[in-house]
């Protein structure tokens, strides 16, 4: 396995717990929010998923599928879960392949224009945007109080027995 | 620009992002660095110190090397331009790691810890992510609109890719 694999099954793992934690809060609690992020907790969540189907449609080259993470409609946080858990496992499969992270494809951004982007970009954004948004939503967990999941890397190496304690 | 290495571009935009924000931060007002946000790490000046100073860590548990001597630490006041110089250092020498290193390969951490050569790469890149957007909370919570340190941002940065947001 490479190490862009591992990465791209820590980001994986990581959205899932975040996804699961946040599905099973109030509605209350996912409405919740904090100054300097995005949004709401239930916004995050949504935000932070359909991205995903978005990076992973770019990169099948096929639009989304019908049940995929929107967030104009989206509404259902156990939807959200199904989908993480989706995206998951193709996001695995897809890592553990051969990835040409030059060649360039193309992806349809948020204003609806169609961009040609490396894969290798996109693969470093796929990352980040998972990193920031679990952050963000780490910090609304905390500001209000609210102990966050542990979904550090280190955290996933010692579910996975690749830590040792 | 050719990746080399799977990971290579997301651990070249770890390293373009934290430089990006240091070099932002190093022209606010020095009082802004006092600034925090809640649900975050603590102070603007302290979650930079210790994002710098982790990846020391993480580096040096890679290799056995510390770069940037001292290691630094959370309450440090290293000047940004150092933190910066320090970030370079780090971000040029783990892009050898990836390069040569096994990422089965097991290292010991501390208290009897030990870890595999993946995680700990898994764990960087997560980390650096991690805090930076809670340095960018911090900024927007105090109404300063942070700088773009996204994947994208990244691509444009370099000229490999015009995606945006």
């Amino acid at each position: 396995m490479s190490d862009l694999a591992i990465a791209i099954d820590y980001d994986n793992w990581a959205t899932e717990k975040v996804a699961v934690f946040c599905a099973a809060l109030s509605q209350e609690q996912r409405a919740l929010t904090t100054p300097g992020t995005m949004g709401t907790i239930a916004a995050t969540l949504i935000h932070l998923v359909a991205a995903k189907e978005r990076y992973a449609a770019s990169l099948r080259g096929t639009p989304p599928p019908d049940d995929a993470v929107r967030e104009t409609t989206t509404t259902d946080l156990g939807q959200v879960v199904a989908r993480a858990k989706a995206l998951s496992e193709w996001f695995g499969s897809y890592g553990k392949g051969t990835i040409d992270l030059d060649r360039v494809i193309e992806r349809r951004a948020a204003d609806g224009t169609t961009q040609r982007v490396p894969i290798g970009i996109l693969i470093a954004q796929l990352l980040h945007h998972g990193n920031e948004h679990r952050a963000q939503l780490g910090s609304i967990l905390g500001a209000n109080g609210i102990e966050p999941p542990h979904y550090s890397a280190f955290n996933w190496g010692h579910e996975l027995g690749k830590i040792s304690s | 620009m050719s990746a080399a290495q799977p990971l290579d571009h997301v651990l070249r935009h770890n390293t373009w992002a934290t430089v990006t924000l240091l070099e932002f931060c190093a022209a606010l007002d020095p009082v802004t660095l006092e600034m925090s946000a809640v649900g975050t790490y603590g102070t603007l000046y302290g979650t930079l110190q210790h994002l710098v100073g982790a990846e020391q860590w993480y580096l040096q548990l890679l290799t056995g090397d510390l770069l940037g001597r001292p290691r630094i630490r959370r309450t440090d006041r290293h000047p940004l331009p150092e933190l910066a110089t320090t970030a370079s250092l780090t971000g040029a020498r783990v892009l050898e790691v990836v390069a040569t290193d096994d990422v089965t390969r097991r290292i010991e951490m501390n208290e009897g810890r030990g870890s595999t050569v993946g995680v700990i790469l898994a764990q960087l890149v997560h980390h650096g992510n991690e805090h930076r957007a809670q340095a960018t909370t911090i900024l927007g919570a105090n109404g300063i609109e942070p700088p773009p340190v996204s994947g994208w941002g990244y691509g444009r940065a370099t000229g490999i890719s015009e995606a945006e947001e």
